[in-house]
């Protein structure tokens, strides 16, 4: 089980685009899903 | 079971309709109804908020419901207003308030955003808001491995998401309209202003703030809007142009913040973002509701500017009549009231009903009716009332 900081910038986020395999490999569309997901925790 | 054929067909025919309406560019055959109804479904439906906050399955049932009873071209909220299974497993269960008799969740004056974080936000905004905003707000990423529980988080987020597609789906089934594009140039409330009023400094340090450091506010709005808004519209002015036959609006910008400005201040803060709305609008040939709380008759020489024929207005609290006068360049939307719908009787409500259309409508019947306040509390409404007005709006064609 990995054990690392997610919320690093921008380290910890790229490991976490690495689960997204239901994603384009193509990492600007990573990118902007991980922008949505971080506008989603502030509003929310 | 629903021909699916025949809603399918039925839908794309109110999301044409809706367009026309702002438009002006096609025939209305009916006025459309834009279910302003929040937790008040699940008060109809037989079941308590909080069963249905943490159950998906109720809150399906809920919807599904209410989709049944209550015949309308928009529903507005399907569920996304509450992502409270979501948001609890990060720790900030606290900060919503739920409260079952009243059917009401409410949200305390956050201020996750500490006096000294202007200056790394302004700096670097992905870097602060990741590192230092989000584990303040959530208790439960405040710690060097979280990345087991972000994993949680994240199964729970995409569930949510798979979620809201299925209640669309059995809204589809009912020829209900998806109502705003989720990829269109600006979204509900992600740009600057907004996102410092309601979550990160909050009503009261943010009214302090516009006193005693209006500099740095703008400069954080800035921040924030070239994180978010400003990528935002990018895709926007890149995406195909014309309004997406899928959606009876582009945008959908939801006015919270504006409630404690003045027209200065509106002018600085505010404004900007609803310009980039109303020039993509016009340069992309797309088309933006506005959904806004409380009263904005104080910025209406704002909203004169806005491009003709592209805006609909809806307003909580301004006269619906007086709005419509002073704005020709826009469509306003609402006018039923809580007050009607929840102590009135179906007859009053319909001749409510009536003088809006007739009135606003005008010979080529440009209105949407929607209800002034977002329908909550048990006593926002009758079923008979609701019933009585979506049957006269249904069998009401032009």
């Amino acid at each position: 089980m990995e054990g690392f900081n997610a919320l690093a910038w921008p380290e910890g986020v790229d490991k976490v685009e690495e689960w997204l395999d239901f994603l384009p490999d193509d990492k600007a569309i990573r990118d902007l899903f991980m922008t949505d997901v971080l506008q989603w925790l502030i509003q929310w | 079971m629903a021909d699916m054929e025949a809603m399918d067909a039925l839908r794309h025919a109110r999301i044409q309709n809706f367009k026309n309406v702002i438009t002006g560019n096609g025939p209305v055959d009916h006025t459309p109804h834009f279910g302003n109804f929040w937790s008040w479904k699940y008060y109809d439906a037989g079941y308590k908020f909080s069963e249905v906050l943490f159950d998906y399955s109720k809150m399906e049932d809920a919807i599904e419901q209410f989709c049944t009873r209550y015949p309308m071209d928009v529903l507005y909220e399907t569920g996304w207003r509450n992502p409270t299974q979501v948001t609890s497993i990060l720790g900030n269960a606290n900060d919503y308030i739920i409260d079952d008799e009243n059917y009401s969740i409410s949200i305390r004056d956050q201020s996750y955003m500490d006096d000294d974080d202007y200056a790394p936000l302004i700096a670097d905004p992905k870097k602060y808001l990741w590192e230092t905003f989000l584990p303040k707000k959530f208790n439960v990423l405040d710690k060097e491995n979280n990345s087991v529980d972000f994993r949680k988080f994240m199964d729970k987020y995409l569930e949510f998401g798979g979620e809201m597609g299925k209640i669309a789906g059995m809204a589809h089934a009912h020829g209900c309209c998806d109502f705003a594009d989720p990829n269109g140039p600006a979204d509900y409330w992600g740009f600057g202003y907004e996102m410092l009023f309601c979550i990160m400094r909050g009503i009261k340090k943010l009214s302090v703030d516009l006193r005693k450091r209006p500099d740095e506010v703008q400069a954080a709005c800035e921040a924030l809007d070239a994180t978010f808004a400003i990528p935002r519209l990018e895709r926007g002015y890149a995406a195909p142009m014309g309004s997406n036959p899928e959606f009876c609006v582009d945008m959908n910008p939801v006015m919270l913040a504006h409630i404690t400005l003045s027209p200065a201040q509106f002018e600085r803060y505010y404004w900007p973002q609803i310009a980039r709305v109303a020039k993509v609008a016009e340069e992309r040939d797309k088309l933006v509701y506005l959904f806004m709380e409380g009263s904005t008759k104080r910025f209406w020489d704002f909203f004169q500017e806005l491009p003709k024929n592209r805006f609909v207005l809806q307003s909580e609290l301004d006269d619906i009549f007086e709005m419509q006068e002073a704005l020709p360049n826009v469509k306003v939307a609402g006018g039923m009231s809580a007050d009607l719908l929840g102590r009135g009787t179906p007859d009053e409500c319909v001749a409510r009903v009536k003088e809006l259309v007739e009135r606003l409508g005008g010979a080529d019947h440009r209105f949407i009716l929607s209800e002034d306040k977002m329908t909550s509390f048990p006593n926002d409404c009758k079923r008979e009332n609701l019933q009585a007005i979506c049957a006269y709006l249904t069998e009401t064609k032009f």
